[in-house]
């Protein structure tokens, strides 16, 4: 894989999870397997997606394999945030997870639809452009037309985070369509 | 007794106002939605106001997974125009409102990355302070109109209607963030159901993801989702599922086919916005808010139930 410009995600992964309040979050997991019994998507892969996995790796180092390797695919997470609703411990799954999924982004693992998705509003400022079959459905429907919003602004604020080079970079990368396991 | 409650629905509804944030997907997808929305607003007296440079929220699953500080500047944007109008905002999505709420949350919590943001947002001229507060439209609908009021409005209830509701996961979780209703068992979609006349189902898989997450990365697991939520609604014996946002509408209604293709299951259950459901339950006719471009259609089910 080339080398490319974001810092080291899993390194920067690492100090997140060891030195940070998601940190102190993610150590008072007591593995009691609350979340993965709860999980939707460890239902239907029989365990082979499970949030407890993840927090465990997350907190033994395991960063490398949790972006590099996408063994478990974080990605396969639904968001239902059901795990962090029913965790005893209230160790915030939802962020850790998005950490684990920027930090894999960073990496270069990002499924298309996201980079897909993301560059979408970068170039139009909607996650879903106007189509005009769409623009002509409003109107029939008595609608106001769909505005168009200022792409100078959304671009430039885009441009203050490190988003661009997560698309250019994930552009080099095959889809990643089923993860890797 | 019916004179007071008119009075109170006008003291309550006449002082409420919003900036409407429709969402990419209700704004350029399926529109139809955004027609149910203003009709029943309009209809109790609360006044939306478009403002034209709303740009995405941006969504919770596709943009804060890939970089959370960009989901986190362009949300920012997004409320420090709401703040210009001097409003708070309703939005019709449950990722809209989860994101703009996370962001405000997260703001209002970091003074260190609410200083960043801020110094991003001054390059294009723009701030943010928090003041503006962010709803999502079933919770303005129940803690701020009140059942009584929409009661009132119904001229055509939808007695005899059996109704699984699909309240979606954004809507109340994380809780600590959204802060509406209850995290696990939400009720106020259902109450306003009721409220409308219609015959709320329980259901075992309520609270079941429509999967729509899921199926961007493992298609089984999300079609395995599916299945178990629709063979719960059908047990169950809905005949309509009802939503409130519309990442699940368009999952619950593109699923049915899935059914078909991965379990030669077949599933045709109409899937309605609840907006949808008050705009025909006070008076709206099934064309003027375009429920023929609904991919399930609902217009036989309708019918059935005296809906013209």
């Amino acid at each position: 894989m080339e080398k490319h410009e974001l810092d080291n995600p899993a390194a920067c992964l690492r100090d997140e999870f060891t030195d940070s309040e998601l940190g102190v979050s993610l150590r008072v997991c007591y593995n009691c397997s609350t979340c993965s019994t709860s999980c939707p998507v460890a239902l239907e892969t029989g365990g082979k997606f499970n949030p407890r996995s993840i927090i465990q790796l997350a907190n033994c180092g395991f960063e490398e394999r949790l972006i590099e390797d996408l063994s478990p695919n974080t990605w396969e997470c639904s968001m239902c945030e059901v795990c962090q609703e029913v965790c005893p411990q209230h160790v915030n799954l939802h962020e850790i997870f998005i950490s684990v999924k920027n930090a894999a982004a960073d990496f270069g693992n990002i499924p298309e639809s996201y980079t897909s998705e993301t560059n979408q509003v970068y170039l139009h400022g909607k996650a879903v452009p106007l189509q005009p079959v769409i623009a002509k459905r409003r109107a029939q429907l008595g609608l106001p037309p769909s505005p168009e919003v200022s792409i100078s602004e959304i671009q430039h604020l885009m441009d203050l985070t490190p988003v661009k080079l997560i698309l250019e970079h994930a552009n080099t990368k095959s889809d990643l369509s089923e993860g890797s396991s | 007794m019916e004179s007071e409650s008119n009075k109170s629905t006008e003291q309550t509804t006449q002082s409420l106002q919003f900036d409407i944030f429709v969402g990419c997907t209700i704004q350029n997808r399926i529109p139809f939605i955004e027609k149910s929305a203003r009709f029943v607003f309009e209809k109790l007296g609360i006044k939306l106001y478009d403002n034209n440079e709303f740009g995405c929220c941006p969504d919770p699953v596709g943009v804060q997974s890939t970089n959370h500080e960009t989901w986190l500047t362009l949300g920012a944007r997004n409320l420090s125009l709401a703040e210009q109008d001097n409003r708070p905002i309703v939005s019709f999505c449950n990722g809209c409102s989860e994101t703009l709420k996370a962001v405000r949350h997260e703001l209002l919590e970091n003074p260190e990355e609410k200083s960043i943001i801020q110094s991003r947002l001054k390059e294009i001229g723009r701030e943010f302070n928090g003041t503006s507060e962010v709803n999502h439209f079933i919770e303005v609908l129940y803690e701020q109109v009140g059942i009584d009021p929409i009661k009132e409005l119904v001229v055509k209830p939808l007695t005899g209607i059996k109704i699984a509701v699909h309240p979606g996961c954004h809507y109340s979780r994380p809780h600590e963030l959204v802060n509406t209703d209850d995290g696990l068992e939400p009720i106020y979609p259902k109450k306003i159901l009721e409220a409308l006349g219609a015959t709320v189902l329980e259901y075992q898989e309520e609270l079941m993801c429509c999967g729509s997450a899921v199926a961007r990365v493992n298609e089984d697991a999300a079609n395995g989702m599916l299945k178990r939520k629709y063979s719960s609604i059908q047990e169950a014996g809905a005949d309509i599922i009802a939503v409130i946002c519309p990442s699940c509408f368009q999952q619950l209604e593109v699923g049915q086919r899935a059914m078909k293709k991965a379990y030669k299951m077949d599933v045709k259950i109409p899937v309605l916005y609840v907006t949808e459901l008050m705009a025909l339950a006070f008076g709206a006719s099934i064309s003027e808010i375009g429920l023929k471009f609904h991919q399930v259609k609902p217009i036989k089910t309708l019918k059935a139930f005296g809906f013209e």
